[in-house]
């Protein structure tokens, strides 16, 4: 199925032999198609929105709003929590983020948080909407790697704190 | 272009428009439908007519839009994570995304895995070895790697062997509940009609390397 992607044969052999039954496609073309297993590479490392972009995420979802079937006790309790402040206008603090992760026992460290500002933090809109889509791609398992560690981990942290992610280490 | 206003038909997911620049509610859409009934109104009234008058057909009418909420394809588990993504973006952009319920799967599945300790490259060639023509694959036709473009997906080889080796890991920590395999096999006959379970249907042309 691969081979006739290919430009021609050399380009085959150039390849490592693990990456030639690997299909290999942008999230743009795998829109509306759906596989068993999706692995998301370099999402963040690869993405147009800086690390500040990212850090937006950690200022609002102490507030962000939730309920779901694959409820957690974690899960549970961080919302109650978050529930308490959530008609605050006030952004998240610094210390707001570390002391609600804390009861997570996260093995990644919080992120510092950025204020919102809808005009500047655009981009962050059409990146939780390509993340959405590549995630939603899979059946079963949804594996997401990614090498920039900075702009990672205001997503890894959120989705770790709320308990919707595994750390896979 | 449609003889009956009333008669179109439209599907979709507002937080999968991830064309650049496009952005697309159904929200919008029935305020369109809205006021374009309202102007149509206004011209039969200027035209000394009632909307009684008409053919029901040629009324516009404002669409009912009906949420399809069981998702088909997938599990809570990773229901769960998108539908947090989702409330981030109704936190931060409630202008872009309809609100809606959220969608719930037949069933529970794994948790999506972040991958936290990527920098050890030679964890790669502890777990594969040196040669890549020894290393098992794991990726097959139903395995896909989504990449930002192209270009910049493009993996290195020992990259890939990292790829491959925390793949394996990590498939052997997953163990799906047979509840789950005999679902799974039983609603492909649907998938099988819409035409986007099998690796047939997918683009042949799109492989970079």
């Amino acid at each position: 199925m691969q081979a006739d992607c290919l430009p021609h044969q050399a380009a085959k052999e150039r390849l490592p032999a693990e990456l030639q039954s690997a299909l290999t496609l942008t999230i743009f073309e795998a829109k509306g198609l759906e596989f068993d297993d999706v692995f998301l590479f370099n999402f963040f490392a690869d993405s147009p929105a800086d690390e500040r972009t990212w850090r937006v995420i950690t200022s609002s979802w102490a507030r962000s709003r939730d309920e779901s079937p694959t409820d957690t006790a974690a899960a549970a309790r961080e919302r109650e929590r978050a529930s308490g402040r959530e008609r605050c206008s006030e952004r998240a603090s610094a210390a707001d983020v570390a002391d609600e992760a804390e009861g997570a026992e996260l093995s990644i460290e919080a992120p510092r948080p950025e204020s919102f500002d809808r005009q500047r933090h655009s981009l962050l809109n059409e990146e939780l909407k390509m993340l959405y889509t590549a995630m939603t791609r899979a059946r079963v398992k949804v594996v997401i790697y990614d090498q920039h560690e900075e702009k990672r981990r205001p997503l890894f942290h959120y989705l770790l704190v709320k308990a919707r992610a595994a750390d896979g280490h | 272009m449609c003889v009956d206003k009333n008669a179109l038909f439209f599907t979709g997911d507002t937080c999968q428009t991830i064309a650049r620049g496009v952005g697309f509610r159904f929200e919008d859409l029935t305020t369109m439908f809205f006021q374009l009934g309202e102007q149509q109104r206004k011209e039969l009234s200027a035209r000394g007519l009632r909307p009684d008058d008409m053919p029901k057909r040629a009324l516009v009418q404002v669409p009912r839009v009906n949420q399809l909420s069981v998702n088909y394809r997938t599990h809570n588990g990773i229901l769960g994570a998108a539908s947090q993504i989702v409330s981030l973006l109704l936190e931060l952009f409630p202008h872009s995304v309809d609100a809606l319920e959220k969608d719930v799967g037949h069933f529970n599945g794994p948790l999506p895995t972040l991958l936290t300790d990527t920098s050890k490259d030679d964890l790669s060639i502890l777990l594969c070895g040196s040669d890549p023509q020894h290393s098992q694959i794991e990726f097959g036709a139903h395995q896909v790697v989504l990449v930002r473009d192209q270009v910049r997906g493009r993996l290195r080889s020992a990259q890939w062997r990292t790829l491959s080796a925390q793949w394996r890991t990590l498939s052997a920590q997953w163990t799906l509940s047979a509840q789950w395999r005999t679902l799974s096999a039983q609603s492909r006959t649907a998938e099988d009609c819409e035409g986007l379970a099998h690796a047939d249907s997918r683009p042949r042309s799109s492989c970079p390397l």
